[in-house]
């Protein structure tokens, strides 16, 4: 056995690290930029674990620094994110989170910051009576300052900032949350397209209390309409529901007269609506409808 | 050769490429392109495609660069499917001060993407940090980092300056010398792409004539290489695979030798039947290509607003291929391995990866453009990235 080797067994503290080494262990872990890693290091005094804890500090304060010099530079790329509420409940929301190149919004960071944003959007409470549509648009300044772990929203967006030294910002956010509805039961239909475009359904079916929600079969084929109906209203420029948002739009912008390609099979050249019809009447439902919908795309309104 | 600028929006790589440029133009090699003209990065078009990118020129004693500088991963793409500035180098900008941050693993992803196989890696702003210590971590970074997307991490250069020093003409030891220091290390390390005229000779066939008491004459621009009268030739595609020989070359109503590279020329075949050529096929030096039918390819899908469809396709969609003077019905279908294939769609203003199954077999090369068509309308551009079958 070498000398080296017995010496490493007699003292179990391996030999001090340099200071390079430090500062990049530093960089593994927080992602910081170099000189703020080398700046937590010489301000410990060469002690890791105090460095780390000087780094988390600076990094909000930096970052809220960085975030206050590079605000009103332009964000026009991004990612819209969709969350469903995992609780039962039929909610979801639809956020957009955007940035200034699209080589960031294809970070890991980014995503998980936006779909991070989206679940907290679709638990955020509101007042149920006073809104009016089943779409509830989220003030973006109450959702930066609603609490999440440690900090913010806000703070979330700001350490991000900090790494990743582009302006971030969250556009828009909206809450899917059905109004009540005397006999109706309410499903959602989600679909996101690579992130640039995302799409929420809300589909009512009636009567609520069908024993066919207890029908897998039936359950099974309402999940892929639900999803071919999402898919739908985001592959297709959908603007409208049922007529055209404006005269001059094209009859493809309308979801019922689209031709529902999604669902695919025969029905694919059939327009939705019919082919809607054509599955109520199959399972003897009494209504089957698109109560309303949502779809975003990364950079338009 | 064209070369682009890769790197995050603070890392100076537009001062960087405005630093090339005064310098180079010191002796007389370039024409000084200031900032702003840079950073606008106006917007083009290129086969109806709308493109962001900023170009600028240069020379070294040893060659002439290209050079492109785009805002984003899609401009990029798009330059390298329809092939408007195909990147045969780059150089990612980092800069000293941050090292390297969470997108540049997407630069260098990037560079992959378009097909670059050496890069120069110019760390900025060292002026701002003057430890040489952390400059040996950034290079050690980096050099971590491009071996993990299959660069040659220890090989590549790595430069340190400062873009800014040198663009405003002072600290020359860390500005103007960095800088020329830069481009020698991407005239010695970075690989010229084969002249087309240097290549295999091919024309691809636009029409065929006979010609009584002479036989059979296929005409076409020659796409690369050379042709040389008496020399065996290959036409190839839609089917069909034989040699003849070349015995008589036609420009402008003149009986010529050779014919070269963009060259208009008019081929006289021996012992062909007017029946056994036909547009769409390819005339090249034998054995220098393959006819295939199937290959993966990225592919652009066009927007409403240049021209495209305007509603999305699904697995199995059936446009028109035209590739060269070649017009077939293909098959497109999310390359092979794409999870949920049968669900995906391709929206309009995506880039993806297809599988194309072509009716009719052509000659077909990694890197070959084409255009995707239906009802006499562009919905897409692609370049071909692997043969299949």
């Amino acid at each position: 056995m070498s000398f080296i080797k017995l010496a490493q067994r007699f003292y179990s503290s391996a030999p001090a690290k340099t200071r390079v080494q430090l500062v990049a262990e530093l960089r593994k872990l927080s992602n910081a930029p170099i000189i703020k890693a080398r700046q937590a290091l010489d301000e410990s005094k060469g002690d890791f674990d105090a460095a780390v804890r000087w780094l988390e500090e600076d990094m909000r304060k930096s970052g809220a620094a960085k975030a206050e010099k590079i605000k009103d530079r332009a964000t026009s790329q991004g990612l819209i994110s969709i969350s469903e509420s995992g609780s039962g409940l039929v909610r979801a929301s639809i956020i957009e989170l955007n940035c200034e190149s699209d080589f960031v919004s294809r970070t890991d960071e980014f995503t998980r910051l936006a779909s991070e944003i989206s679940e907290i959007a679709a638990q955020s409470m509101h007042q149920q009576q006073e809104a009016s549509s089943h779409f509830v648009p989220l003030p973006v300044e109450n959702l930066l300052q609603t609490a999440h772990k440690s900090g913010t929203v806000g703070t979330l967006i700001t350490d991000l900032i900090a790494r990743i030294g582009e302006n971030i910002s969250l556009r828009r956010a909206m809450l899917l949350s059905p109004l009540e509805s005397a006999g109706s039961a309410f499903r959602v239909g989600s679909y996101l397209h690579q992130g640039r475009v995302g799409a929420l359904d809300l589909i009512s079916l009636r009567p609520l209390q069908s024993s066919l929600f207890k029908d897998d079969s039936f359950m099974g084929d309402l999940e892929k309409l639900e999803r071919a109906l999402a898919k739908q209203t985001a592959g297709f420029m959908t603007l409208g529901l049922d007529k055209r948002r404006s005269p001059e739009d094209e009859l493809e912008t309308v979801l019922y007269e689209q031709p529902f390609m999604m669902l695919g099979g025969e029905h694919a050249s059939l327009p939705v609506r019919k082919v809607l019809d054509q599955w109520q009447e199959k399972w003897g439902l009494e209504e089957l409808a698109v109560s309303d919908f949502a779809r975003w795309e990364v950079g338009s309104d | 050769m064209n070369i682009g600028t890769i790197g995050h929006v603070d890392h100076g790589k537009t001062t960087l490429t405005a630093a090339i440029t005064r310098v180079l133009s010191e002796a007389g090699g370039a024409t000084f392109t200031d900032y702003n003209q840079i950073d606008k990065a106006p917007e083009e078009k290129a086969r109806g495609i709308t493109i962001n990118s900023a170009h600028v020129e240069y020379e070294t004693e040893a060659r002439h660069y290209g050079h492109i500088d785009c805002p984003g991963h899609a401009d990029y793409i798009k330059n390298m499917i329809t092939g408007a500035a195909q990147m045969d180098g780059a150089i990612i900008v980092v800069s000293a001060t941050d090292g390297q941050m969470p997108q540049t693993r997407e630069h260098l992803l990037l560079a992959r993407q378009v097909g670059i196989k050496k890069l120069v890696v110019f760390i900025n702003k060292v002026d701002m940090i003057n430890d040489k210590e952390m400059l040996e971590l950034v290079d050690m970074e980096i050099r971590d980092l491009l071996s993990t997307y299959n660069f040659d991490g220890e090989n590549t250069p790595i430069v340190m300056g400062s873009a800014l020093a040198a663009l405003e003409g002072r600290d020359k030891e860390i500005g103007s010398e960095k800088i020329l220091e830069l481009v020698k290390s991407c005239d010695e390390w970075l690989d010229l792409p084969i002249r087309d005229l240097d290549k295999p000779f091919l024309m691809p066939i636009e029409d065929v004539f006979s010609i009584s008491g002479r036989g059979t004459v296929a005409t076409g621009r020659v796409e690369r290489g050379t042709a040389i009268k008496g020399n065996e030739v290959e036409i190839l595609g839609l089917g069909d695979s034989f040699k003849t020989t070349l015995t008589g070359i036609e420009m402008f109503h003149k009986e010529l030798e050779r014919a070269e590279a963009g060259d208009n020329m008019g081929a006289l075949l021996r012992g062909i039947k007017r029946e056994q050529v036909r547009r769409g096929q390819v005339l090249i030096q034998p054995g220098s290509m393959k006819s295939v039918k199937k290959f993966r390819s990225q592919v652009y899908v066009l927007t409403k607003d240049e021209g495209g469809r305007y509603t999305p396709f699904m697995q199995g969609y059936r446009p028109q291929l035209y590739l060269r003077t070649a017009d077939v019905t293909v098959t497109l279908n999310f390359s092979e391995g794409t999870p949920d294939a049968a669900e995906k769609m391709a929206m309009p203003g995506d880039n993806v990866e297809l599988d194309c199954e072509l009716y009719f077999d052509l000659a077909v090369e990694v890197g070959s453009r084409f255009t995707l068509r239906e009802a006499n309308r562009t919905i897409g551009t692609g370049v071909v990235t692997k043969i299949l079958e």
